[in-house]
């Protein structure tokens, strides 16, 4: 009985000339060939990862095997009593053992002179004059170890009284020196970070170049299938993240354009008066000098930067 | 009875295009077929040398590995220094030369030469004129004049050591200085490595994989071929990059040589420039294999 009949099921194939399929299946014979030949020869099968923290840490040592930034911070920075320093320091400075030697050394240089010299000059004018047993000589030669206590004395107090500029100038120096020493930490950890992210990338994408060669070497054949319906493969990359470019542009890029954090420690003649230094960033003499060739190293490669951008 | 009847249907459509075309069509695609024949073996990567940059950096043989890490360099030079130590060294070292008593004491000869020719006879004979050579007044004059030696030798050696005192203090910061620019200078170059590592071992793979896939390469132009057309496709985007002109490649090159080149000489003098104008030429050139 009656009833609706289904539409017909129809099939389309869809020919190009003779010549086209001819050269068509003999393409496609080329490009199987040629995948045959390099779909098992991947070029990134034998690489090895850039190793990151064996470079920062030393072998098996890992970032946290070293103490934290805070830590540093704390030890260094916010837990010093600055007081117990400057006191450290003063006695370090003026009453030190290679001070108290120097002063030794000075009165051991007068005694030389006055026993090789002064008293045997006076000795022998004395003797030809018979008075070698005289009161007189006796005060001469105590006139001369008077003189010599006298200025090993002032010696010593001269000495320490210019030295006691000196104390508060290397306090200032070992509180740059620690603020230094918590900068370049943290440099230090913001270098392996950016090194660690940008090698990491590159490792992780040869990794999977690795693994996805094979539909990298594939994808022509794709194409190659698709030719005459239109299939596009103008790429000629590997398939997996392309490095290079991100890495001259990343993170260790922006790092070696930036200088350390911190500026050399000045003595007290770069800042002019002893007790007046005053400590911070920027250059002593010698780095300002270091700067300007960097300065101009800059602006001669940006100069030729900008000649081969206009020369494009 | 009756009713529809499912049936299958079969309907090819071959696409056909003018004959001139489909003949010039047909030369094109052989043209290139024989082309392809002819290059498809003549690999141009194939002499590619990869780029030995870890021989570059240090030495035949050895890896960033073998040397101090970074934490070792900055433990020994810095969180580690003994600044205390380093003061008492330089304090004694530049208080102690042997060539400031050896100074002070050819100043005092100098001096002794005067007293003996001078000073004691003209003093010798202005007593006997008096007569008070035998006086007790005689031998305390002549123990003031030792006296008076004493002293002056006292001053030139304190003045000597005295001026010492500014350049232990210059020597000591200029150590503490010297300490944070030797980490500094790690870091820089281990920077320029890392960033290296990255440009070049993409090259090297980026080249290895350009030799391995060249017959693919080759084919992909003919495939292009096959449906020449169609509107809109053409040869691989390859073909179509802009190139940079010889001048801007060797003036980018030189760019980057020299800014690598100050940078470097900032870090370490004029054999960090070196390294650095070589690291500097090595990254211009990755820059330009990746454009």
């Amino acid at each position: 009985m009656g009833g609706g009949g289904s539409e017909p099921y129809t099939w389309s194939e869809i020919r190009y000339a003779g010549y086209i399929e001819a050269r068509h299946s003999d393409f496609l014979r080329s490009v199987y060939s040629a995948r045959i030949g390099a779909i098992s020869n991947s070029p990134f099968a034998n690489y090895t990862d850039i190793e990151v923290d064996n470079a920062f840490f030393g072998a098996g040592y890992t970032i946290s095997s070293f103490p934290s930034l805070y830590d540093m911070y704390g030890k260094f920075m916010a837990g010093l009593d600055i007081e117990a320093l400057w006191t450290q320091e003063y006695n370090d400075t003026i009453d030190s053992s290679v001070v108290n030697d120097l002063i030794a050394a000075e009165g051991a240089l007068i005694d030389d002179e006055i026993e090789t010299t002064s008293i045997p000059r006076l000795q022998t004018g004395m003797r030809d004059l018979n008075s070698v047993m005289s009161s007189s000589f006796v005060v001469g030669k105590s006139l001369i170890e008077d003189t010599r206590t006298k200025m090993v004395a002032k010696f010593s107090a001269d000495l320490k009284y210019r030295l006691i500029p000196v104390a508060q100038s290397r306090w200032q120096t070992h509180l740059d020196w620690n603020k230094q020493v918590v900068s370049i930490y943290a440099e230090a950890m913001k270098l392996y970070f950016s090194a660690k992210t940008d090698i990491d990338e590159v490792n992780y994408a040869m990794a999977a170049k690795n693994i996805l060669w094979p539909f990298t070497v594939l994808d022509f054949e794709r194409a190659a299938l698709g030719a005459l319906q239109g299939a596009t493969n103008s790429k000629t990359d590997v398939a997996g993240a392309s490095t290079a470019s991100r890495v001259l542009s990343g993170a260790l890029s922006g790092a070696a354009m930036g200088a350390m954090v911190g500026g050399a420690i000045k003595t007290s003649s770069d800042v002019g008066s002893l007790g007046s230094a005053v400590y911070g960033t920027g250059a002593n003499a010698a780095n300002v000098v270091g700067y300007s060739y960097a300065g101009v190293g800059a602006g001669v490669g940006a100069l030729l930067g900008i000649a081969a951008a206009a020369t494009y | 009875m009756g009713g529809g009847n499912s049936t299958s249907a079969w309907r090819s459509h071959e696409q056909r295009f003018a004959p001139y075309i489909e003949n010039r069509h047909a030369d094109l695609i052989n043209t290139t077929a024989a082309y392809r024949a002819s290059i498809i073996a003549e690999y141009p990567y194939a002499d590619y040398v990869d780029q030995n940059f870890n021989e570059v950096f240090f030495g035949v043989g050895y890896a960033i590995a073998d040397f101090p890490s970074l934490y070792d360099m900055y433990g020994k030079f810095m969180a580690g220094f003994d600044v205390e130590s380093l003061w008492n060294k330089n304090f004694s070292t530049a208080t102690t030369l042997e060539e400031l008593d050896e100074k002070t004491r050819k100043v005092i000869v100098d001096k002794d030469e005067n007293l003996i020719h001078e000073t004691l006879p003209e003093f010798k004979l202005k007593m006997r004129e008096l007569g008070a050579v035998n006086c007790s007044s005689f031998i305390i004059g002549k123990a003031q004049i030792e006296s008076n030696r004493t002293k002056i030798l006292s001053t030139i050696s304190a003045d000597t050591k005295f001026k010492m005192l500014k350049e232990a203090e210059n020597k000591f910061v200029k150590e503490l200085n010297w300490n944070q620019d030797v980490i500094k200078g790690y870091s820089e170059m281990m920077k320029f490595y890392y960033m290296t590592a990255a440009t070049v071992t993409d090259a090297n793979y980026t080249f290895a994989a350009k030799n391995v896939l060249w017959p693919m390469e080759v084919l992909d132009f003919e495939r292009s071929v096959f449906n020449a057309m169609k509107p809109g496709l053409g040869f691989p985007k390859t073909y179509l990059q802009r190139e940079r002109s010889t001048v801007s490649k060797v003036l980018s090159v030189s760019s980057d040589t020299v800014t690598g080149a100050f940078v470097g000489g900032t870090v370490g003098n004029w054999p960090g420039a070196i390294v650095g104008g070589v690291i500097g030429a090595v990254v211009g050139i990755a820059k330009l294999m990746f454009e």
